[in-house]
């Protein structure tokens, strides 16, 4: 009875399983341990399995191309940006060649760029309101730090035992945004290219946020490969590619779109 | 082995589709600056589209020498052209003495038109602060002084600089007496000058410049300098033909509260005003004192300042008599004198240390009826 209560769990609620596994894995008694190997081991007669994913993003939250404003990348540090994923796949076929995998994934996207520029939109907000706002020549360090919730769907191709090559759409939702830095070495034509000129040299610098403008729903491509090391153990990489603007629509400061674009490396298990 | 090369794959795409691209032309458009062999003194407002250019008694309209500065790449054209246009020497004799001048950006897209008027002028000796300059555009008061012309001269015109512009760039005011330097009523006679000492905001916090003093000056403010250099950028004098005696007027000063140093309140330590008028030599006529010499710059003959003895408070208007005294062992040379080698600024401000940014918020100076005694010829 309470076997087949859950066959039924199963299979309408995959996706709280997986949520589940992730937040449960390592604190599970040795009786749940022994359930749930047993769940998976029927779920993987039906074609189901499931895996944990972790690793480490590195990329960037850039233009594409490159627009003209942007004359020169100084200094780019990727910084540490650790992800984690559960996800459950569905083979289609007997042989397990074609499948769909769909994922919960809970990441972060970061960079830190320095930029020589020229006429790049800027604006400056005072804590009370008023606005200093013109288009700057010169240094821009930019700060981005985004965590996302995502969700990818995955259509997976296995061309051997050990190697799986996967490939589709993600959704991403913004948890927490950081778009900040500041402008220096440069100057700034305020309020247009018509105004005045303001210099800004060593110590005079102007610190800007646009983390408030950066758009909560998010989605992509994501395309990447998975190696099988061990029976359990899999080594895995993905490239994911923003397809929106990271900036909500009505944001006109930066005259041009960003896109995130990361491989995130890193290990699997699978049940 | 092909992660690695999922890896560098990776890289590539990036790098390839990251290329720099060619450089756009400049989209900037403005005058940054102007200057002529002629010109004294060239009030810039880009918020008007106007330049008023001071030239000296005497100088010749016909043949104005005027150099701009301009953005990288951008051009300045007059648009109608007059006999007796070469290069950059303008005809400004007919009419009023303006003229429209369009500059065009690089890249050709950004045209403004600017009005430029040369003014011959001879700075005026009394300061009565009842005109405003009309400026529809501009969110802050400037002070205008005119005197009509007498049989035999020009009229004498001063217009005042202060450092509104820069407070602009806080975005801390709404409304024009929102501003350190504005225009009330209730002054000694009619209307007079407010000097306040303003809180800069988390934008004045950020460049480290905590508070801006209520000053008013004659001189020129120059904006660029504004953030990088506040004290470079109030510069001072105007050419000057007498010798100065004295500087007299009524003022009224209350301290602000709090003093603070660099945004850090300081125990113990009171904020006062300051008034001076120094007159300096200029060999060159685009030679200015400014902020951070005008009053220890070996140029300087002569100064009239108020010590700290007689800058006290006072809620009653005060009048105040600061005579001249030699500086730097100079004397003033007649001759120099007539070629008019030489140059007066009269500086207020509700914050003697305000450029350097101490000073109390709260500090408010109000100045009236200020004359300028000097010897006569």
């Amino acid at each position: 009875m309470r076997r087949e209560l859950k066959k039924i769990i199963m299979k309408k609620y995959n996706i709280i399983i997986i949520i589940l596994l992730l937040t449960v894995v390592g604190a599970t008694s040795i009786k749940a341990q022994e359930d749930r190997t047993h769940i998976l081991g029927q779920s993987y007669l039906r074609g189901w399995e499931y895996s944990l994913k972790a690793g480490f993003s590195i990329g960037g939250t850039a233009p594409l191309p490159l627009p003209e404003e942007i004359r020169k990348i100084d200094s780019y540090v990727p910084s540490m940006a650790i992800s984690i994923e559960g996800n459950a796949t569905k083979w289609l076929d007997e042989k397990k060649i074609w499948g769909l995998t769909l994922g919960l994934r809970l990441e972060t996207k970061n960079m830190t760029t320095e930029a020589t520029v020229k006429n790049y939109g800027m604006k400056i907000i005072n804590t009370n309101g008023g606005e200093l706002e013109g288009l700057w020549t010169g240094g821009v360090k930019t700060k981005v730090k985004n965590s996302y919730l995502t969700v990818p769907v995955l259509a997976n191709y296995k061309i051997s035992k050990r190697w799986k090559l996967v490939a589709g759409p993600y959704f991403s939702y913004l948890l927490e945004g950081d778009f900040s830095g500041h402008v220096y070495e440069g100057h700034l034509r305020t309020p247009d290219q018509t105004g005045s000129r303001v210099d800004f040299t060593d110590e005079s610098i102007a610190t800007y946020d646009f983390s408030d403008d950066l758009r909560k729903f998010q989605w992509g491509i994501q395309l990447g490969g998975e190696w099988r090391a061990f029976k359990h153990l899999n080594v895995y990489a993905d490239l994911t590619w923003g397809l929106n603007d990271i900036f909500k629509k009505d944001f006109d400061t930066i005259s041009f779109a960003m896109y995130p674009i990361y491989l995130n490396i890193g290990f699997g298990y699978s049940f | 082995m092909k992660i690695k090369t999922l890896t560098s794959c990776f890289f590539l795409a990036f790098a390839i589709s990251s290329c720099i691209q060619d450089e756009a032309l400049n989209s900037e458009a403005a005058i940054d600056g102007c200057t002529g062999a002629d010109v004294q003194l060239a009030n810039i407002n880009a918020d008007e589209k106007k330049v008023d250019v001071y030239v000296h008694k005497g100088a010749n309209l016909a043949k104005q020498q005027l150099n701009f500065a301009l953005p990288e790449g951008a051009s300045i054209k007059p648009n109608d052209r007059r006999d007796g246009d070469i290069g950059n020497i303008y005809n400004f004799s007919e009419g009023d003495h303006s003229r429209s001048f369009t500059v065009t950006s690089e890249d050709n897209v950004w045209k403004p038109v600017y009005e430029i008027n040369v003014q011959p002028t001879e700075l005026p000796t009394s300061y009565h602060f009842e005109e405003l300059l009309v400026a529809q555009n501009t969110p802050y008061h400037i002070f205008y002084e005119f005197e009509s012309s007498t049989s035999q001269g020009i009229s004498k015109v001063l217009q005042w600089s202060s450092g509104n512009p820069g407070y602009k760039l806080t975005g801390m005011s709404k409304l024009p007496t929102d501003y350190p330097t504005v225009q009330v009523a209730g002054g000694y006679k009619e209307k007079c000058v407010k000097l306040e000492t303003k809180d800069t905001g988390s934008f004045g916090a950020m460049v480290k410049m905590y508070i801006a003093a209520g000053n008013l000056f004659i001189g020129a403010f120059d904006l660029a300098n504004a953030l990088k250099d506040a004290p470079k950028a109030t510069t001072f004098g105007f050419q000057f033909y007498k010798r100065p005696k004295a500087l007299k007027g009524y003022y009224k000063f209350k301290a602000g509260p709090v003093y603070t140093e660099s945004g850090e309140p300081q125990t113990g330590k009171k904020d006062r005003f300051d008034i001076y008028a120094v007159m300096y030599e200029a060999e060159d006529n685009s030679f200015m004192l400014d902020g951070t010499n005008s009053l220890t710059s070996d140029k300087v003959v002569s100064l009239a300042r108020i010590s700290a003895e007689e800058a006290l408070e006072t809620d009653q208007w005060t009048p105040f008599d600061l005579p001249f005294k030699a500086q730097n062992g100079k004397e003033i040379s007649e001759t120099e004198l007539q070629k008019g080698k030489y140059k007066l600024g009269i500086v207020f401000s509700s914050s003697v240390d305000g450029a350097y940014f101490r000073g109390a918020v709260g500090s408010t100076l109000y100045i009236d009826e200020v004359e300028l005694i000097c010897e006569e010829n």
